[in-house]
Order: structure tokens, then C-alpha cells, then sequence
């Protein structure tokens, strides 16, 4: 079943158009990827959902149901460039921002000292946002978005100005959200949070979805049949009709295993007899590609046409 | 909770409790008692020394009737100093300020000289007039010879006073009171002007600290933009009320401690008030008093009230919605002018075709820019006092609020584009296409 259901979605900014006839579909109880170079309407995507602007054709459907505006009392949302008041107190900001997702006064606070006891905030419950040193504003930012149990999450980049530390809470929480049921769309750059987090992506470029489905089968479908082989005692040469070398490929310092490049229409098995033939043969694995050559290849090959 | 309400109460809260806020408050009203009273203050400083005033009568036999003022003591010399004042000004210089010689013919040329080396305070010279034109004129009419003279003249003084009668729209006598409706109206008139301009100015600060923090984006994700900018321009309403009347109450307070609350707000009975205010003045001008009280008690208050509030919410309604939509295409408060600048002076115009309508309350100026809904919040207040048909007040308040309305809708497109761009300096002409 699809908790949120984009469909045929364009938006026209002046003379740009933002978002052509763009469909994306996010199951439910998934943690799904909006991946796209800068500018290419990941945000103006986002926004529509958000229900900030208004698509100029297309609709969006949550649990099935057109989008209507108690909806957003059931996201949680966390915009790329964020901020808080900076004269305002912690336990009155999160209060507040809550207040407008429409939680009661009483649960806000059960709620929120959880949060703050989670995060190590407790103490600084009375203290002005200004008081508050980057990475414990975001964790405010970030209980903000979660305190009245969003079923929808939508992040925004949420690792850009995160520290390694702070970043790995947000992937434990955003992992721990997701376990109990919370529906979680987030826009990203970095590859590696997707290939650890995402279940599926849609990449769109150029105002366009150009690519999306779950994560292993974007990657199969972008694989070049390169392979890594493992022996124990010699150098692996190129067989003609069967397979090239990949001298390019390495994947980490003190990597000895030698890449091939099958060629098409060439048998599986039929290498690994071949090699099991000349060499005493250790290892052998497909290498798929990672989700930044995906990102790059899918980017850059549109962009050809 | 209804989230226009939440809104309402945290953008109120965040200003009225802020340390700026309330020291403004509190100090303003003190300020501006203090700024009344040290002219009176200065003043009084001179009462303390009394100065000495030599008088030589040169045969007038009238030296004695000069009282003493606060200012003056009178001291008769005599005849030695008669032969010249020159020499014996030389002689007391230190403690003498001035000399008057009273000639012996005084009563018939009508003539005296006050001698001095420094220029001679006003309050002397007018003093001495008074006195002698009264002496002299008593001892004309004294000379007559007619029994019971003085009585006579006091009934044969008339007292005439013009009141100006002005026909109501259903012929029934109205009196007018041209003074008074100026002052109130110039007062009423600056009033919405400051507050529009000074309240209109933090509507705008608030949308641009918003909007340069980054959390605005998370808040209309909670709640639909024209619910924050109304919220907005209603919360810094209820602010500049609230700011309006502790000045109010605190200026009362103020001026009680500074005993001058008989003089600023009157007692229950303002007629009472001022008959004691002019009694202590030598009640000459009472009569024109009781008339100045009997005008204001003649202004319709309610009706003056009532279209204040209704004036001050629209006007309100209109340049605040103005100053939000200019708020959410900037990005820093500098930025702001291009944008600010029209509607100052769309103010400042209104401001000065107010003032030029209290000479011509009913010239095409007034009459025209009391229904333009840019200048009648401030131009009617001028004409109000005068008294203007009920027929032209309704349409002048219903266009103010069309068009209020209106802009409150236009501002809510454009805020809403406006909060969420970035980096970008907008013109007039992005904005018209925002609109669209």
C-alpha cells in the first residue's frame, strides 16, 4: 500500500518549469530517497507535499485520500535551510511548533521531555536558542519534527551541516521512527546515507523523474558485470571472448583482488570454471555499482540526450 | 486550539515581554513629562530672585499704587535721585535692574520711561502699563463726577461672544467648535499616523527576522502563510493597543506624581476644573473657557470614537498588510527601503493633506482624501470633529475596508512566494508577477 501517492505533478515558477509531470510513490512504513542534483525540484517536491505551495496540475494522494490541509498535522518536516527564533526558549519553541501540528498542551510535555532526555537537552530546557551551540539547535530542529509522531517524515537534506556524530543520531532516530511506523521521504546528497537508509529512490533531474525503484535493483540495473576475483597465487590474465581487465577499479588500500569486465553475453559460470581452471580461485563477487556512480551516470547520461 | 490563535499569542508574548519593549514603555511617558515640565521648571527657576525696581516720581503722586509681582519689588526714592537718574543708577548698578521715573504730567501725556543698562523684561513693561492705564482711566472717569460711575460702566460693558451655528443633515441646530475641532482632529490625525508607521515598521522587522532565521519555512508547513502574516499584523495591533494604553495609565500616573494631573486630564466636572484653572489667572478669561468646554462637550464623542477604531483597524489593516508583503521580499532590513520609502510617503502626503484640510475642512482636498483609502484613515479624523454626513462616512469606511481586504488578499500571494525566496533582490515588478 502507498502512504503518499504523487501523481502527474507539474509546477511552473515564472519561466521555469519546476516539476514535469512528475510521479513518485512512497510505500508505507519505507524510508524513501529523492535524490537530483541542485535545482532539479527536489524541494519544490517537497514543498508541494508539505502542502506550503500548490502544484499548478497533478495530485497528491495520502493513505489514498486526496491531500487535505489537517494532513500536515500528520508530517513531520525538517526544510533544508532551517532555523529557530533565537530569542525564544527551547521548551517554548518546541511547544509552539507543536502546538501548530495541532498536539494537546499536556502530551507536548510528556513528549518533549522524552525528547530532551533522549538527546541530552534537558538542561538547557530554559535556555534561549541563542545559548545553544549548532549541533544541539538541530537536535532541537529535530525533536520539533518528531514530537507530535508524524506518520510522514520528510527531511530535506537533513545530514547537510551535521557533524559525523550528530549525523549518526539522526540515522539511529530516523531508523528507530521508521520501526515504529512512521513513513519516512527524505532528499539527499549524500550517496552513502542512501545506500545505508533508503529502501527506494526516485532520482529526478531536469524537473523530470529520470530513474527510481528499490535501491538493489536501481544498482543492478546500472551494473557493468565487473567482478572481483580473489586467487592465492598468481597474477589473473584477460581471457579473449570472455572477459577484459578493469585496472581503474579499486575499492580500498590493500585490495588484491584483480577486476574483470565480462563481455556480453558471456556465462557466469562459464568464467568461474574457466578460472577455476588456471588458478586456485579464493574469491569471486559481483561489484555493483555504488549509488554515486548510479547518481552520476543517470545525471550525466541524461544530459547527453 | 485555533492556530491563528497560537500564532496571535506567541508573536504577541515574544515582543511584550522582551526587555526593549518594556523599558520603552515604562520610560516614555516619564520622558515626556519631564520635557513639559523643565520649561515650567526653567521658569520658575526665575521667580526665586525677585528684582528690585527703583521708582521715581517726578511729581505723578502715583509711586505707591505699584504692587509687587513675584518677578519685581517696587521701591520709591526720593527727591535726591530726582535730579538725575543717570548718577544714581551708578551708584546701586548691583542691586538695582532697573529704573522707572513716573513724570509729573503723567496722568495727561499718557508717557513714563524705565531706565536700564540691560534690556528690560516684557513682563515689566506690561506690568506698569496695566497698572497705570487702569490707575489712570479710574481717575478719569472718577473725574466725571457722576454718581455711582463705576457700577454704571460695569452694566454698560457688553461681553459679546460669536458662537458659529451650523445646521445638522436634518436641520437640527448643531454648535460648532472650530478651535477645539482642530486640535482634537490634529490630534486623532497623528495619532493613527504614528501608529501605522511605528507598528507598521515592526510588522515588517518581525516578517524579515522570520524569514533571515529560516524557521518560516517550518511554520507554513504547520499552518497555511496568510494565517502567520495575519497573525502577525494582528498580535503587533494588539501590541501598539496595549503599548497605547499603559502610556496612557502611566502618563496619568506620571503626571499625578508630578501634580500635574489637574492640569492634563481635569476632574470629574471639566468645567469645575477649568473655572478653578482660570480663576487662578485672575478669571479674565473665563467666559472664553466655559465656552472652549461647552464646545468639546458639543463634539459627538462616540461617533468620534467609534470611527477612530474603525479608521485605525482598517488603516491598520491595509499598511500592515503592506508592510508584510514588503517584509517577505527582502532579506535583510536594509534591503527594505525601496519598498517602505512609497509607502512613507503615501503617509507623510496624508499627514499633510490632514493638516491642510483644517482651514478648508470641506474643500475638494479633505472631501477627496477622506475617501481614498490610503489617506482617510488619517484625513477623516481631521474632518470628523467638524461633523461629516453619515452617508460619506459609511462610504469612505466601507472603501477603507474593500480595499484593505483586497490588499490583505494580495499581500497574503505575495508573502507567501516572498518567505521562501532567497537571495534573490526582488523588484516592484517580481512582485506584481507573484501576484498573478
Amino acid at each position: 500500500m502507498n502512504y503518499i501517492e504523487v501523481i502527474d505533478v507539474v509546477k511552473d515558477y515564472d519561466k521555469h518549469r519546476a516539476l514535469d509531470h512528475v510521479n513518485v510513490s512512497v510505500p508505507e512504513g519505507c524510508i524513501y530517497g529523492l535524490l537530483g542534483p541542485n535545482g532539479a525540484g527536489k524541494t519544490s517536491l517537497i514543498r508541494i507535499i508539505n502542502q506550503i505551495t500548490n502544484p499548478d496540475s497533478g495530485e497528491i494522494r495520502l493513505n489514498g485520500e486526496l491531500l487535505k490541509a489537517t494532513d500536515v498535522h500528520s508530517m513531520g518536516y525538517l526544510p533544508e535551510e532551517r532555523g529557530l527564533y533565537k530569542k525564544m526558549k527551547v521548551a517554548d519553541q518546541i511547544t509552539y511548533l507543536a502546538q501548530l501540528k495541532g498536539m494537546p498542551r499536556k502530551e507536548i510535555e510528556t513528549e518533549m521531555n522524552a525528547w530532551l532526555d533522549r538527546f541530552e537537552l534537558t538542561e538547557w530546557r530554559d535556555k534561549k536558542v541563542e545559548a545553544l551551540s549548532k549541533g544541539m539547535a538541530q537536535k532541537v530542529q529535530f525533536i520539533s519534527t518528531v514530537i507530535h509522531r508524524p506518520k510522514l517524515l520528510i527531511f530535506d537534506e537533513p545530514f547537510s551541516g551535521f557533524d559525523p556524530v550528530n549525523a549518526e543520531i539522526l540515522k539511529r532516530e530516523i531508523l528507530r521512527l521508521r520501526n515504529e511506523g512512521a513513513t519516512i521521504l527524505f532528499s539527499t546528497h549524500n550517496m552513502g546515507s542512501v545506500e545505508e537508509l533508503c529502501e527506494k529512490i526516485s532520482l529526478i533531474n531536469h524537473s523530470r523523474v529520470v530513474l527510481e525503484g528499490d535501491v538493489n535493483k536501481v544498482r543492478h540495473q546500472f551494473k557493468k558485470h565487473i567482478y572481483a576475483v580473489n586467487v592465492r597465487e598468481g597474477v589473473v590474465l584477460p581471457e579473449m571472448g570472455m572477459f577484459t581487465l578493469e585496472p581503474d577499479e579499486v575499492h580500498r588500500a590493500g585490495d588484491d583482488s584483480t577486476y574483470i569486465r565480462l563481455r556480453e553475453g558471456v556465462n557466469v559460470k562459464d568464467v568461474i570454471s574457466c578460472l577455476n581452471d588456471k588458478y586456485e580461485l579464493t574469491g569471486f563477487h559481483e561489484i555493483l555499482p555504488s549509488m554515486h556512480e548510479v547518481f552520476i551516470e543517470a545525471v550525466n547520461g541524461k544530459e547527453k540526450i | 486550539m485555533n492556530k491563528l490563535f497560537i500564532i496571535i499569542r506567541r508573536e504577541y508574548l515574544n515582543v511584550v515581554v522582551r526587555k526593549s519593549f518594556i523599558v520603552t514603555t515604562l520610560l516614555i511617558p516619564f520622558i515626556s513629562i519631564l520635557c513639559m515640565l523643565a520649561p515650567m521648571l526653567l521658569m520658575g527657576l526665575n521667580d526665586g530672585e525677585q528684582r528690585t525696581v527703583v521708582v521715581i516720581d517726578e511729581g505723578a503722586q502715583m509711586s505707591n499704587i505699584i504692587e509687587d509681582t513675584d518677578e519685581f519689588r517696587f521701591v520709591s526714592v526720593d527727591s535726591l535721585a530726582k535730579k538725575n537718574p543717570r548718577n544714581y543708577y551708578e551708584g546701586v548698578r548691583d542691586s538695582v535692574y532697573a529704573i522707572v521715573v513716573l513724570p509729573e504730567n503723567l496722568a495727561k501725556r499718557e508717557y513714563l520711561s524705565v531706565f536700564s543698562e540691560k534690556p528690560v523684561s516684557h513682563s515689566l513693561v506690561s506690568h506698569l502699563e496695566e497698572t497705570f492705564n487702569k490707575e489712570i482711566t479710574d481717575r478719569n472717569i472718577e473725574a466725571l463726577g457722576i454718581p455711582d460711575i463705576q457700577d454704571k460702566i460695569e452694566e454698560c460693558t457688553a461681553h459679546v461672544s460669536v458662537s458659529e451655528i451650523r445646521w445638522g443633515e436634518d436641520g437640527v441646530v448643531e454648535s460648532s467648535s472650530v478651535e477645539v475641532s482642530q486640535i482634537i482632529g490634529l490630534m486623532l490625525a497623528m495619532f493613527s499616523y504614528i501608529f501605522v508607521l511605528m507598528y507598521g515598521a515592526m510588522i515588517m522587522n518581525g516578517v524579515i527576522e522570520e524569514k533571515t532565521n529560516r524557521i518560516v519555512e517550518v511554520i507554513v508547513s504547520s499552518c497555511k502563510p496568510i494565517e502567520l502574516m495575519m497573525g502577525k499584523i494582528i498580535s503587533i495591533a494588539l501590541v501598539g493597543l496595549t503599548q497605547m494604553f499603559l502610556w496612557g495609565v502611566l502618563t496619568f500616573i506620571a503626571s499625578a506624581v508630578f501634580g500635574l494631573s489637574g492640569v492634563l486630564f481635569g476632574g470629574s466636572d471639566p468645567i469645575e476644573t477649568v473655572n478653578a484653572m482660570t480663576a487662578a489667572h485672575g478669571g479674565a478669561m473665563s467666559v472664553d473657557v466655559e465656552s472652549i468646554v461647552r464646545e468639546i462637550s458639543n463634539i459627538k464623542f462616540g461617533q468620534l470614537f467609534l470611527s477612530f477604531l474603525f479608521y485605525g483597524i482598517g488603516g491598520f489593516l491595509l499598511f500592515g498588510s503592506l508592510f508584510a508583503a514588503f517584509g517577505s521580499a527582502v532579506d535583510q532590513p536594509n534591503d527594505s527601503s525601496q519598498f517602505v520609502t512609497p509607502v512613507m510617503m503615501i503617509e507623510v502626503f496624508a499627514l499633510w493633506a490632514g493638516v491642510a484640510c483644517i482651514e478648508n475642512p470641506d474643500g475638494p482636498l479633505a472631501v477627496w482624501c477622506s475617501y481614498i483609502p490610503f489617506t482617510s484613515p488619517i484625513v477623516m479624523m481631521v474632518r470628523l470633529p467638524y461633523g461629516v454626513p453619515t452617508w460619506e462616512l459609511v462610504t469612505s469606511i466601507a472603501l477603507l475596508y474593500a480595499t484593505a481586504f483586497t490588499f490583505v488578499w494580495l499581500a497574503g500571494r505575495i508573502y507567501r512566494r516572498g518567505i521562501l525566496m532567497y537571495g534573490k533582490k526582488v523588484s516592484f515588478m517580481d512582485i506584481f508577477r507573484w501576484i498573478k
